[in-house]
């Protein structure tokens, strides 16, 4: 099995879900997941201020919330929403999880495989680049067009995908047959893509538009997507289960597929604010390993009010955590880079360089990029922001936390005020000549612009 | 300065629902011969199949706060269970919302539902969810829409009167 699965572990994951004690819902996130929360928080002294530096160099620090993490996964665990039970771990089983993590993978085929390697913060190693229109809604007729100006980029090495809007021309309803109908039709409109673009090869993150084990077990099926793409699972917040995520886990380890477990902790939620969703992460990605069995590790902590990972508060939680497990576990960790900001605007490649340029010198594997304008709008996303991070992560390789700091600092004071402001910016098809996928030149000039500017501020070889 | 996340609302809510229901609404009655009035009912669900609730769950913190009369039907509620609850809460509002685009046509469901069975004029219609668009909204005759328990608090006052858009 990949992922360096254990059978029976996920088996043993599958009985706690059956057997677990049976619990409120509401006594879960208040007690256990709030109450929990807070109490470790104060006991192990996490603190994160908000004059607190955005990108943490204090490895005791991040240290002591793995600690904190730690024991916050084994005591809260996870909740089963169709069974309503409580699924605990014990340390000693969460660690044996941890340990089994292989540290290097390599997904794809042929000339187009990559390999994804564990790295603890200040490395100088690659960092891979898993990029697209990140869920992007998009109509069935421009689908191909659309991926294909990203595919094309040979800076993507993972790539990901939009959602149909619709499958032959119906809605798509969760859990139905249609969501069967529509995984196929992505899969098959995807590898076209790949075919197009010579990179048939490429890892793809995938069921795109699977919201159910429906979509996953029709996607990933013969002739459909391979073991060697990218099959997702994730918790519910807060680290809750159900079992189409846990039906997810089995089929990709029966088809031997690799797999992402992510989950989206709430600033502002049941673990609080920005010193619990650093908490969260760590916790969240070791129940996670011992949940679904997954390798790749991705966090999205969100803004409760603005739906974006980027918030400054939720950036320096997001590095800790991404800190704490890359020093203390060899999962490979990614963030998932979610604007508030789109494509058109200036401000987009502050708002992603920021939170990718802190997580590559905090020790992530991958940076998955970009969920542009938080992924509402139809075609609202564009290459040249992932290009944009691509190139920064690279150029801060090898860089320390220190030194990345003011770049972090001053991109975040580009958009820090206008998070609230809804700059959407404009779709795909309005920035790109159609005919030769290639940016309209107004919307190239200001990439160039703010790469030009990174230079010149800091001296980097972007 | 000590910040106030969802844990500590969600108890507080508790505290004051307990207060109003066993102190202050059973004194005022004893002296008075009218119920106090309510900003307003409102009944929220998320749609048939979606298990994330917790955007739904602050909206519901945020009315409440505001004087409305809540009633939360949970997760994963069908159309006609919407509606039963609905009528036999006598609510004012119907609130339902959806995370993922794949779970925005069982919405339409409830509304289509509401329509054909003469119930439609009866209750202001919310929708909400980051699925959710002020154009989807309007195609689907809502009466109004939010993507944020913060868009609740600010919208309130328009909600019974149903002028949203």
């Amino acid at each position: 099995m990949k992922n360096g699965q254990n059978y029976d572990l996920l088996l043993s994951a599958l009985d706690k879900a059956e057997n677990g004690m049976l619990m409120d819902e509401k006594v879960w996130d208040r007690d256990v997941i709030g109450k929990t929360a807070r109490e470790i928080l104060e006991k192990y002294d996490i603190d994160l201020k908000i004059d607190s530096p955005l990108v943490n160099a204090d490895n005791g620090f991040a240290d002591r919330l793995f600690d904190a993490g730690l024991e916050m996964a084994s005591r809260s665990g996870v909740y089963c929403k169709d069974t309503g039970r409580w699924m605990q771990w014990t340390k000693e089983e969460l660690l044996s999880a941890l340990n089994q993590v292989p540290d290097e993978i390599t997904l794809g085929a042929g000339n187009d495989q990559v390999t994804v390697s564990h790295r603890k913060p200040d490395e100088n190693s690659h960092v891979v680049i898993y990029g697209g229109p990140f869920g992007i809604p998009i109509d069935e007729a421009r689908f191909v067009l659309f991926h294909q100006a990203f595919a094309c980029q040979p800076s993507i090495e993972i790539f990901n995908l939009g959602t149909l809007l619709t499958t032959h021309s119906r809605s798509i309803r969760a859990g139905s047959p249609w969501e069967a109908v529509a995984a196929k039709q992505e899969q098959e409109l995807t590898f076209e893509v790949l075919q197009r673009v010579g990179r048939p090869g490429m890892p793809v993150g995938c069921v795109e538009i699977a919201t159910t084990e429906v979509g996953e077990l029709a996607g990933t099926t013969y002739g459909g997507y391979r073991p060697t793409d990218v099959h997702k699972i994730n918790f519910i917040s807060e680290q809750k289960t159900a079992y189409h995520h846990l039906i997810a886990a089995v089929h990709f380890a029966h088809v031997d597929a690799f797999s992402e477990s992510y989950f989206n902790p709430m600033y502002g939620g049941y673990f609080g604010g920005g010193s619990g969703v650093a908490l969260a992460c760590v916790s969240g990605s070791i129940v996670m390993r011992a949940c679904y069995q997954g390798t790749l590790n991705d966090i999205g902590p969100t803004h409760i009010h603005i739906s974006a990972s980027t918030h400054p508060e939720v950036l320096r939680a997001l590095q800790l955590g991404i800190q704490a497990l890359a020093r203390n576990t060899k999962l490979l960790t990614s963030p998932f880079i979610r604007p508030t900001t789109g494509p058109g605007t200036r401000e987009i490649f502050y708002e992603t360089g920021a939170l990718a340029a802190a997580s590559a010198v905090s020790g992530c594997s991958y940076v998955d990029s970009a969920q542009s304008a938080a992924g509402t709008h139809t075609g609202g996303a564009s290459p040249l922001e992932v290009l944009f991070n691509a190139r920064l992560v690279h150029a801060v390789e090898g860089m320390t936390r220190n030194d990345v700091l003011p770049i972090v600092d001053w991109m975040v004071d580009q958009y820090r005020d206008i998070q609230t402001a809804k700059m959407i910016g404009k779709p795909f098809f309005d920035l790109y000549n159609l005919s030769t996928l290639e940016p309209i030149p107004a919307w190239n000039q200001m990439y160039l612009d703010a790469i030009e500017e990174v230079q010149r501020r800091f001296g980097l070889s972007i | 300065m000590h910040d106030i996340f969802l844990p500590e609302m969600v108890t507080a809510a508790d505290v004051v629902q307990r207060i109003t229901n066993e102190v202050i609404t059973p004194k005022i009655e004893e002296t008075h011969s009218t119920k106090i009035a309510s900003a307003g009912k409102v009944l929220l669900a998320t749609v048939r199949g979606d298990l994330r609730e917790i955007g739904k769950n602050m909206v519901g913190l945020m009315l409440r706060a505001n004087g409305f009369n809540v009633i939360d039907q949970g997760i994963t509620v069908s159309p006609s269970e919407i509606i039963i609850q609905a009528e036999k809460e006598k609510v004012d509002i119907i609130g339902s919302s959806s995370l993922l685009p794949t779970r925005v046509p069982y919405m339409k469901d409830f509304i289509d539902y509401l329509n054909t069975n003469g119930g439609r004029g009866k209750y202001a219609v919310i929708i909400g969810g980051a699925a959710t668009t002020p154009e989807f909204a309007l195609n689907l005759f809502a009466d109004g829409i939010g993507n944020s328990a913060a868009e609740a608090d600010e919208r309130k006052n328009k909600l019974t009167r149903r002028q949203l858009f």
